[in-house]
């Protein structure tokens, strides 16, 4: 049931971009659907969010409105998650009062928001609930009006700038844009090698970082051999953007030298390999006055009877 | 009675046996012939099938074979060592006890070094250990330190003996075989008492019971080792090089207090073993006994304390599980009554001494294998505890090890006496120095004139 | 070719932000100057996303040596009771060497978690850095080999068992009886890498096949799992793969919080693993089902050429990955 949920989606999806490619060429408006997002604006006060739960048809593109409203704790921050999503706000207190979030609800089912900054009473009290129900307009019946169109997005990586090798480290910044070119601040990058290890090639993953509020991801990679190969920076486009990617080259340094690996480190090592000679030394010892108290026994066969008392 | 005569007495006394076999002498040596053979057959079995015919498993790697090890090394070590105190402090009621406790030292040693090599999965490549021995590992502590061990004390033994096997080149003539008299006459390498002659033997002497101590307290730390330096919950201890030591010098004092016992009735040494040598081992036995048990309430008041998951398991079944009844039967039986009852001067007759050292040795025993086993069972995975029962090939071998030892010190016996006559007649000798008797001492004591002085 | 936004695009936020961007880029930027100048030691280049790796061939050159290591994901394991069979990790491990009966190299323990419920515990040896076996062996018969593996060398061990009282994970087996061997084993040439023909009155354990590692291939449990629980990896190159995906080694084992078994001890385990209760296939922590027993490699019908065919099917299906 699932499984076919998701495969209408998907085709919904399909069904969207191709009618906002269209809509581009006849040169309509890109990006959202036909009716628009739904806005929702969603006060945060001292006992919780109100409303503290809201309806969203699946596939609808939501714009969710925090205003920041508690008059009587002036110092409170609040940033405000959604985790099903991984969707974060930008910070809202006393003096930027509003923030928007928008995504495109692609999941159904109930999803929980919350503060996510250090505020006393906000861990208990700040939770809300966005009910993603298939029931709405654009449902199983995969009505292409109210499928959401996914916005362009942009990842760059300046090979100068971004890029910096320092010794056996890599540094990467990558910058992610929309459509227009304005950064696209909040949002996961993951990084990935692609690498060959006993036959079997993969991206391997390397590092995940949120962009800033320039849009900049920052990783650090550190190969392991000195064959270099293709890093890849892609962003999943987190329900609203386009999924993008880019790569580059990391050329191959022949005197790189992994850092060497023992099997038998020992902190102990120096004190151990003289204690074997100290050992047989004392042992040797013991044994060499063995020879002694038999030289001395022997010896009393030598002694004549003449050297003696009698 | 001048201490020529005593000499005289006492040469009548020792050397009686060594020219008279009694029917009871040929019956004890038969019996531990004929165990010693059951024991070796049984390692021919052993050496057939493998090591499979004995009850070790892959949980309990080790049983009988290395508790036994444990044990004679244990029974060892007493000897020697309370005979090099003895002489080095210079007490004088040690005259008696020497031989026999540098003998009891040998004969246990001989049978600690057989058990290892029985309990290898692959004797046939013991060369093996001489050609990639490695000096990290505990084992090949124990393979050179026994031995020398051994060695030490076979010497120590044999320095003693120089004088009194000159005696028995001298006295029995006739009365003994030509191979026995060959055997006599190359021991005593030409003794006769020369001044330069004792010169010697006592520079070598001396050497050796200073450093037969040291020996002594390395190998049975070094036999300790092999299982303190492991993980196993019950063995990963500090102090198990002093339990060891201390359990030995228990053990092997309780073991020369049956010997003594045995002999004195066996040989009629009433005169010369009296009830003095008995208080003196026993109080040595408590002194052993205290500290033995203070060691032991340590060690488990450590682990008890704490619990570590691994340690309350493994006291759970020491205390309370499968092996209570051999833990509580060691411990009261073999620690706490023989200690007990050798500390109660109305009870320090001869008799219950015999059989409290005895039980001494049992516990002791028992306590080696309590030490073994259990550490073994207690599971390292989620597993089942393991189990160990000792096979018939493993109990024939160990019944014939401890009739080995039995064998080689009653051999020795007939061949050598069993109190040191020379030592006797120096003491005899020192004290007519400190008080003065009418006729001047002769300078060459273990040759008198026949019949003279009396 | 698209550029870092340009600075105006900045946001009134940006006062807010610990480390401004203008001092990033201006630090990355000195950097990428003496990177330039020759300090770096690799250089990056922008590839179109399809064009050939630069280098795309070969691995764990110059000279260093693959260190072995092993993570288990436990999130993964369910004992194999899902599939209706005995741990195939087991028979795969009982098959590949001829193990005798009685023994598993590789044991599947059913361990109580913190919660008091049952999971599963696939134990191989933990290939200790600081191997408590190898410091006792009297001759030397257990030993690491140059790529971190814990062998043993039948022909010199002599039996003392002392390693196996040093294990503190109970992995070592000893031969008590005289092992099985199949037909042919007598020919075929023993090496401590690969210990067949079994002797009697020796002590065997799991070495992570040793010979399979040298061919490139993943261990026999690794490649007998069918639920890809098994990452074989290099320290050296800190890669593993479970055969399935490739992936990073260190961060396999931070991001899922692995841990080594009795750490504490500071044997230092080339074996982690995972934590979890079989999850990944659904199996609940109420589960109650217990694996079943493996069969040998008698009851599987093992012959020396049905591994050696089994190997290169391995290899086979290696190569059509690639």
């Amino acid at each position: 049931m699932q499984t076919l949920l998701r495969r209408c989606a998907l085709a919904a999806t399909v069904l969207a971009v191709a009618v906002g490619a269209l809509w581009l060429v006849a040169g309509a408006t890109p990006a959202l659907a036909e009716d628009g997002p739904t806005k929702i604006t969603i006060k945060v006060t001292d006992s919780g969010f109100e409303p503290a739960s809201i309806d969203v048809p699946l596939n609808a593109t939501v714009e969710l409105t925090f205003v920041w409203d508690s008059p009587n704790h002036p110092l409170d921050e609040h940033i405000i998650v959604i985790p099903g999503y991984k969707l974060e706000s930008e910070k809202i207190d006393a003096q930027n009062k509003q923030t928007v979030v928008k995504f495109v609800a692609t999941k159904a089912g109930p999803f929980l928001f919350k503060c996510d900054f250090e505020c006393d009473t906000h861990d208990i009290l700040q939770h809300g609930n966005i009910n993603v129900t298939a029931g709405g307009a654009g449902g199983a019946a995969g009505g292409g009006s109210a499928a959401p169109a996914l916005q362009a997005s942009k990842l760059v990586i300046d090979p100068i700038k971004g890029i910096v090798v320092k010794g056996n480290t890599v540094n990467i910044a990558a910058a992610l844009q929309d459509k227009d070119g304005k950064p696209i601040a909040k949002a996961e990058v993951l990084f990935f090698a692609d690498r060959t290890f006993l036959g079997r090639q993969g991206e391997v993953p390397i590092a995940v970082a949120k962009t800033d509020t320039n849009g900049l991801a920052f990783a650090t990679y550190h190969p392991t051999n000195p064959d270099g190969g293709k890093i890849i920076a892609r962003f999943e486009g987190g329900g609203v953007y386009d999924k993008t990617e880019n790569a580059f080259n990391l050329a191959g340094s022949p005197q790189f030298q992994p850092i060497p690996q023992s099997a038998t480190d020992d902190s102990l090592r120096g004190m151990k390999s003289v204690a074997p000679y100290v050992f047989v030394a004392v042992i040797g010892g013991v044994w060499l006055a063995f020879a002694f108290m038999l030289y001395q026994a022997w010896g009393i066969s030598r002694v004549r009877p003449a050297e003696g008392s009698r | 009675m001048s201490h020529e005569a005593e000499l005289q007495k006492l040469e009548a006394r020792v050397l009686a046996p060594l020219t008279n076999t009694s029917r009871a002498w040929w019956a004890w040596a038969v019996v531990l012939l004929a165990l010693v053979v059951a024991g070796t057959a049984a390692y021919a079995v052993q050496l057939k099938d493998g090591l499979a015919v004995t009850g070790m498993g892959d949980t309990v790697i080790w049983g009988v074979y290395i508790s036994n090890f444990v044990f004679f090394s244990g029974v060892g070590m007493a000897g020697t060592f309370i005979s090099g105190i003895l002489r080095m402090t210079g007490a004088e009621w040690r005259r008696p006890l020497t031989r026999f406790s540098e003998l009891t030292t040998v004969a246990a040693l001989a049978m600690c070094a057989i058990m290892p090599a029985v309990d290898m999965g692959r004797p046939d490549r013991l060369w093996h250990l001489l050609l990639y021995g490695r000096l990290e590992s505990p084992l090949v502590w124990d393979i050179l330190v026994i031995p020398t061990y051994l060695t030490a004390s076979i010497i120590y033994l044999y320095l003693f003996l120089i004088p009194d096997a000159a005696l028995l080149r001298d006295r029995l003539g006739e009365n003994a075989s030509r191979g026995r008299r060959r055997l006599y006459t190359a021991l005593s390498m030409g003794w006769q008492g020369l001044p330069e002659q004792r010169k010697r033997l006592t520079r070598a002497g001396n050497l050796m019971m200073v450093l037969i101590i040291p020996i002594a307290v390395a190998t049975h730390s070094v036999v300790s080792w092999i299982f303190a330096l492991t993980y196993r919950a019950g063995w990963d201890s500090t102090i198990f090089a002093p339990y060891f030591v201390v359990g030995a010098l228990y053990s092997g004092t309780a073991m020369l207090i049956t010997m003594m016992y045995i002999f004195r009735r066996a040989y009629h040494l009433e005169e010369y073993l009296t009830i003095k040598h008995f208080k003196y081992l026993a109080t040595l036995l408590v002194i052993f006994g205290v500290v033995y048990m203070y060691f032991t309430f340590a060690e488990y008041l450590t682990v008890g304390y704490k619990l570590e998951s691994s340690d309350s398991a493994l006291l759970t079944e020491l205390f309370f599980g499968r092996y209570a009844a051999l833990v509580w039967i060691g411990f009261v039986g073999g620690q706490i009554l023989p200690t007990v009852i050798a500390a109660i001067p109305k009870t320090r007759t001869m008799e219950i001494l015999f059989v409290v050292s005895v039980l001494a040795n049992i516990g002791m025993w028992i306590k080696r294998f309590v030490i073994v086993v259990p550490s073994l069972s207690d599971p390292l995975m989620p597993y089942a505890w393991g189990t160990y029962t000792p096979s018939v090939v493993e109990i024939l071998i160990a019944v014939g090890s401890m009739a080995g030892f039995a064998l080689i010190i009653t051999v020795f016996a007939k061949f050598f006496p069993i109190i040191s006559i020379e030592e006797m007649a120096e003491g005899w000798e020192a004290a007519a120095a400190r008080e003065p008797e009418p006729q001047p001492a002769p300078s060459g004591v273990l040759v008198p004139q026949p019949g003279g002085g009396k | 070719m698209s550029q870092i936004p340009p600075e105006g695009t900045t946001t009134a936020k940006e006062g807010s932000a610990p480390l401004s961007r203008r001092h990033l880029l201006g630090g990355l930027g000195a950097a990428a100057a003496l990177a330039v100048s020759g300090m770096g030691m690799f250089t990056a280049t922008q590839s179109s996303g399809e064009a050939p790796l630069a280098s795309a061939a070969g691995t764990g050159k110059a000279g260093t040596k693959r260190q072995w290591a092993m993570v288990i994901d436990l999130k993964k394991c369910e004992g194999c009771v899902t599939n209706g069979k005995a741990p195939q990790c087991v028979e795969a491990c009982n098959a590949e060497h001829f193990v005798p009966p009685g023994q598993q190299w590789i044991q599947v323990f059913e361990v109580e978690d913190g919660g008091g419920h049952k999971t599963f515990f696939p134990r191989i040896c933990m290939q200790c850095e600081n191997a408590p076996c190898t410091k006792v062996c009297p001759v030397g018969a257990t030993y690491h080999n140059d790529e971190g593996i814990v062998l043993i060398n039948q022909d010199k061990c002599i039996g003392c068992r002392m390693c196996m009282a040093a294990c503190p994970y109970g992995v070592r087996r000893f031969n008590w009886d005289k092992p099985p061997n199949p037909p042919g084993a007598a020919l075929a040439s023993y090496s401590p890498e690969y210990p067949v023909p079994h002797r009697q009155g020796t002590v065997e354990k799991c070495m992570l096949c040793a010979h399979r590692a040298k061919d490139g291939k993943l261990p026999a449990c690794a490649s007998g799992c069918p639920m890809f629980a098994f990452y074989f990896g290099d320290l050296t190159e800190d890669l593993a793969t479970n055969g399935k995906e490739v992936v990073q080694l260190s961060r396999l084992i931070s991001e899922n919080n692995g841990y080594r078994m009795k750490e504490e001890l500071g044997t230092r385990p080339r074996v982690w693993y995972l934590p979890g209760h079989g999850q990944e296939y659904g199996r609940g922590i109420d589960d109650i089902r217990a694996p079943q027993t493996p069969r040998s490699w008698q009851e599987q019908g093992t012959t020396l050429d049905s591994v050696h065919q089994m190997d290169a099917k391995a290899s086979a299906g290696g190569e059509a990955k690639k």
